[in-house]
């Protein structure tokens, strides 16, 4: 311990532990009204649930009948979020489907009509438009995919978002705020004065081994489903951080299936869905209790064929569909015991740990990604009451970057010289920011190349997500870009990726190759789970190219 | 004797090509894109070639592999991710590096999106062996147009015209000089000769780095083949078969438009799931042939039923190295328990996926299968 009582001369003001949703949104709300405020994350911002939840901002219409609450704010948040980052929202219109195998087929139909009225209140808050009660004819005519004996169907409006941008956006500009972002460094425990106040945090980058620590005046703990572990950090019980971790796995296919996302039974009666996301299709999602390793979530065959069974349903093509990747995350939701995992309220809490003896601790426990922002407002304004910040909030008004202004991304493709696809993903990651990765290729043409040809991604967007956005390894920038996530695996791209990225941090090409190897064989681990028929020769062809490209082992080619 | 061979890839062309040489009637079908059609350009015999340990080769091996536009000298090749790495042997158009140690390579730039000359050059350029022999890799910008954006197998099409190939002639002619060889990706021509005479051409010696699946190794592989085979007199039929019916003393081969043909033998070299020759049954998620046989299907040395679980293949408890062992169970070249017909290649099970077992399985299933 130090001689003299650091706390006298905090560093910061504020350490939020965690780059999820939460503590990103914490951040970027203490930054922006004029807190000294550092972030650490354990990983990668947004590697927890909010880089593999579902991806949707939606008003969470499940909860209507128990919760409407949390319809309320989700809602009215979703609204907030539309605003601050416009170019990351899409749109997801939902179909519920009613079969006619229902003996009641007729009464849920009306049922369903009923519900989704009172859901239409709550539209208005997110600009959603309201339902739509369809004929089984305007069904098939939407859907022709969908199996024919419906009696009818109900549409609903919601939203989508990349939840890894939604983080990233908020990082940034807390950076841009003076925020100091530390990623890929954990926190390896919380420093506390005699009387039990909190004083700072402990920390080691796990890239460098480079220890350290940071003194500050308050702890936020936004550490998610690890929630309970962090506080053990700060020698509290578990307990005093608890949540009920529930894994939720997606399989993701080729391409879009639908145009709507299908809502679907499983065989335990849980609706699960076949989601339209960005250019894939999702199926999703599970809820089990969960206590593995929570760096390393992966979903298992059985979770993938509970998915698919249930969706070949409503949606038979999906069994012929090619599944090429599964992501799997942990929901910290609020601790209820014996509720079955389903009926867990989403909503949020902020403890505060001066009731467990370890005054300016606080731990933000549940919430979701559509009402992050609001969960993030609500602690901040804790903090900042406390050390005596008068501003209020801002962040519901105040742009994400990139949010600022809408742009017109084919404008971006310079008559013809950038594929248009790419000009549009480009576009909808970064909102008015492409134009700055457009700039670096004005200087420099061949950032002009495509690195990811199944996103697809440019060589340009690599440099800027590297520069600008923290990333440091080829899985850092696929989770920023989606490089590499595509039919391919990574297999055309990720070398080339890593060799970018080992030039511009001035790495050994070696190492650039070791990166690449690590990102292959991460993406091949999340999918195994799903290779069905269509995928197995990819999947085949891909270890021959690799073996014969890079060698098993990186280093091996060395003569 | 008459002898049908299926698959057309490097094992099934060397079945065809011994068993006419043992004398027999040889007719051969085959209806996709194998992965001697989807290969690198190197031939190695372990998966990933140890600089010491060559294998041995017997002379038909060699002479076949030659006939393929292959070299079987052991070699120091590289790749597009600018891996440097050894093999046992390579398709001619392929650079070989070990007499260019201490040189200067120029990295032909063509400012595409699949060969980063930049990001080659520096990584060939810090590889152990190039700072040990003092080897130096450095990019030099092409000026071709429309090179661009072409597919590479487009690009490497281009160049088996002369015209097209005096114009990239001439830009590696200015080299002279200032670099010692050429690097290039893998566009230097799909047909036989068009390497050969562009080497000629420019009086440096000039190669490829090792295809990506579908590049020009591939292509050149597939007119070689089919050159090959039409000199030996061997029948060849584009078309898929659906059924293999082995009764005594006579195997009927269905083809899947209908027809029948009679063999005394059979040479089933249908390579493995990377090939579509042994793939992932639909209904019941199981490994299957792409055609009927009776054949038995086996994985690290167990049937292949003792892999799937109820609802199929379990990869992520066994791994992806399954997809590479999986094939048909064999006692010497021959299918356990279907003494008469042979088995060659990829679709050996529990063998390493190499070009030079492909061809050496080929010809010891093809001088069984004729003699
Ligand atoms: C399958 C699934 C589907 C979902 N779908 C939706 C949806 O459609 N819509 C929606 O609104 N919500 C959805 N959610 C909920 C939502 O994703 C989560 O509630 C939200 O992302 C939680 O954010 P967080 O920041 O609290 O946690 P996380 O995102 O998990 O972040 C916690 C972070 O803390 C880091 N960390 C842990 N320990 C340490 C340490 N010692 N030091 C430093 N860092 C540390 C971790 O690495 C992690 O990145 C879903 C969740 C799941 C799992
Ligand atoms: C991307 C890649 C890179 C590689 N790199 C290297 C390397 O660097 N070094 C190395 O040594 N090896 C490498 N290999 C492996 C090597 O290419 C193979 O081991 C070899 O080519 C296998 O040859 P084969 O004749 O057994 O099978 P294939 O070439 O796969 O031929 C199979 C044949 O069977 C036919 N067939 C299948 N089913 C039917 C049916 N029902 N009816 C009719 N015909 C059928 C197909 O049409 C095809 O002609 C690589 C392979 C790949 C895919």
């Amino acid at each position: 311990m130090p001689a003299h009582d650091a706390s006298d001369r905090p560093d910061v003001d504020l350490v939020v532990i965690g780059g999820g949703v939460n503590g990103s949104g914490v951040a970027r709300d203490a930054a922006l009204r004029g807190l000294r405020v550092a972030l650490f994350e354990r990983n990668d911002i947004a590697f927890g649930a909010s880089g593999n939840s579902s991806g949707m901002i939606h008003g969470g219409p499940r909860y209507l009948t128990y919760d409407p609450d949390v319809t309320h704010t989700s809602c009215l948040d979703s609204g907030h979020i539309q605003r601050i980052a416009p170019h990351l929202l899409f749109r997801i219109p939902f179909l519920v489907p009613i079969h006619a195998s229902r003996l009641t087929a007729r009464a849920a139909l009306t049922g369903y009509d009923a519900f989704f009225d009172l859901y239409d209140k709550y539209q208005a808050l997110k600009h959603g438009k309201p339902h739509v009660r369809l004929t089984p004819d305007e069904l098939r005519q939407l859907e022709p995919g969908l199996v024919s004996d419906a009696v009818g169907g109900v549409t609903f409006d919601e939203w989508g978002i990349d939840g890894a941008r939604l983080c990233i956006g908020n990082v940034v500009d807390a950076l841009e705020h003076g925020a100091k972002v530390h990623v890929h460094t954990t926190v390896t425990e919380v420093l506390r004065r005699d009387d039990g106040s909190v004083t700072g945090v402990r920390y080691r980058d796990r890239l460098s081994g480079a220890t350290g620590s940071v003194h500050c005046k308050l702890v936020v703990n936004a550490t998610g489903a690890w929630a309970p572990l962090t506080s053990v950090l700060a020698g509290l019980e578990p307990k005093v951080a608890r949540i009920r971790p529930g894994k939720g796995i997606h399989v993701f296919l080729d391409r879009r299936l639908t145009n709507y996302a299908v809502v679907a039974t499983a065989i335990d009666g849980r609706q699960v869905f076949l989601l339209p996301w960005q250019n894939t299709s999702v199926l999703g999602t599970t809820d089990d209790d969960y206590y593995g390793d929570l760096d390393d979530v992966i979903a298992t065959g059985d979770e993938v064929r509970y998915l698919t069974q249930a969706i070949e349903r409503v949606f038979p093509a999906v069994k012929r569909a090619r599944a090429i990747g599964t992501w799997g995350g942990v929901r910290p939701t609020l601790y209820a015991w014996g509720r079955n995992e389903d009926k867990l309220s989403r909503e949020h809490e902020v403890v505060d740990h001066a009731q467990h003896g370890a005054d300016g601790l606080y731990s933000m426990i549940g919430g979701k990604l559509a009402s992050y922002r609001i969960f993030a407002e609500e602690m901040t304004d804790v903090v900042a009451r406390r050390l005596g910040f008068t501003a209020p909030s801002k962040t519901h008004v105040s742009p994400l970057p990139g949010g600022d202004e809408t742009i017109d991304p084919l404008a971006l493709t310079e008559g013809g010289r950038i594929d248009p696809m790419a000009a549009v993903r480009l576009e909808y990651r970064h909102g008015s920011r492409a134009l700055r990765v457009m700039e670096r290729i004005a200087k420099n043409p061949r950032e002009a190349r495509v690195v990811c040809e199944c996103e697809p991604v440019l060589e340009a967007e690599v440099r800027y997500v590297v520069e600008h956005e923290l990333a440091s390894s080829v899985e850092d920038v696929s989770r920023r870009t989606r490089l590499g996530l595509g039919s391919c695996g990574g297999m055309r791209c990720a070398a080339r990726c890593g060799a970018i990225i080992a030039q511009i941090k001035e790495r050994s090409p070696e190492s650039g190759r070791r990166d690449a190897l690590r990102f292959v064989e991460w993406t091949r681990k999340r999918r195994l789970a799903a290779v069905g028929p269509e995928q197995a020769r990819q999947e085949a062809l891909a270890l021959a190219h690799l073996r014969a490209e890079i060698g098993d082992e990186p280093g091996e080619g060395e003569p | 004797m008459k002898v049908v061979v299926v698959g057309a890839g490097v094992a099934g062309t060397a079945a065809a090509w011994a068993a006419r040489r043992a004398g027999a009637e040889v007719a051969l079908v085959h209806d996709r894109a194998g992965a001697s059609a989807l290969a690198s350009g190197a031939a190695d015999w372990d998966r990933w070639q140890a600089a010491a340990g060559q294998h041995p080769l017997e002379a038909d091996a060699v002479a076949l592999a030659s006939a393929l536009g292959y070299s079987t000298d052991p070699c120091l090749v590289c790749t597009a991710s600018g891996v440097l790495r050894p093999a046992q042997g390579r398709d001619r158009a392929v650079l070989d590096l070990t007499l260019l140690a201490g040189r200067r390579i120029g990295v032909a730039d063509l400012a595409r999106d699949d060969w980063d000359a930049e990001l080659i050059a520096r990584a060939l350029s810090s590889s152990a062996w190039a700072r040990t022999t003092e080897t130096r890799f450095a990019p030099r910008a092409l000026a071709l147009s429309d090179v661009q954006h072409a597919s590479s197998w487009d690009l490497a099409a281009r160049f088996d015209d002369p015209g097209e190939r005096e114009k990239l002639a001439a830009e590696l002619v200015k080299g002279r000089g200032e670099v010692d060889a050429w690097l290039c990706g893998p566009w230097l021509g799909t047909a036989a000769g068009a390497h050969e005479a562009l080497s000629q051409r420019v009086e440096l010696p000039l190669g490829e780095a090792l295809s990506p699946p579908g590049g020009a190794a591939g292509a050149r592989f597939e007119s070689a083949r089919d050159a090959l085979l039409e000199q030996a007199g061997i029948e060849t039929r584009r078309e898929a078969v659906s059924e293999v019916v082995v009764g005594s003393g006579r195997i009927d081969v269905h083809l899947a438009g209908g027809e029948r043909w009679g063999a005394d033998r059979l040479v089933l070299a249908l390579g493995g799931v990377a090939a579509g020759g042994v793939r992932l049954d639909e209904a019941r998620a199981r490994f299957e042939l792409s055609l009927g046989a009776p054949v038995t299907l086996q994985v690290d040395g167990l049937s292949t039923d003792a892999v799937s679980t109820l609802h199929g293949v379990d990869f992520a408890a066994h791994g992806p190295a399954l997809l590479e062992q999986v094939g048909i169970a064999t006692v010497g070249a021959a299918a356990l328990g279907t003494p008469s017909v042979f088995v060659a290649g990829d679709v050996m099970a529990d063998r390493p996926r190499t070009w030079l077992r492909a061809l050496v399985t080929g010809l010891h299933a093809g001088r069984a299968a004729g003699g």
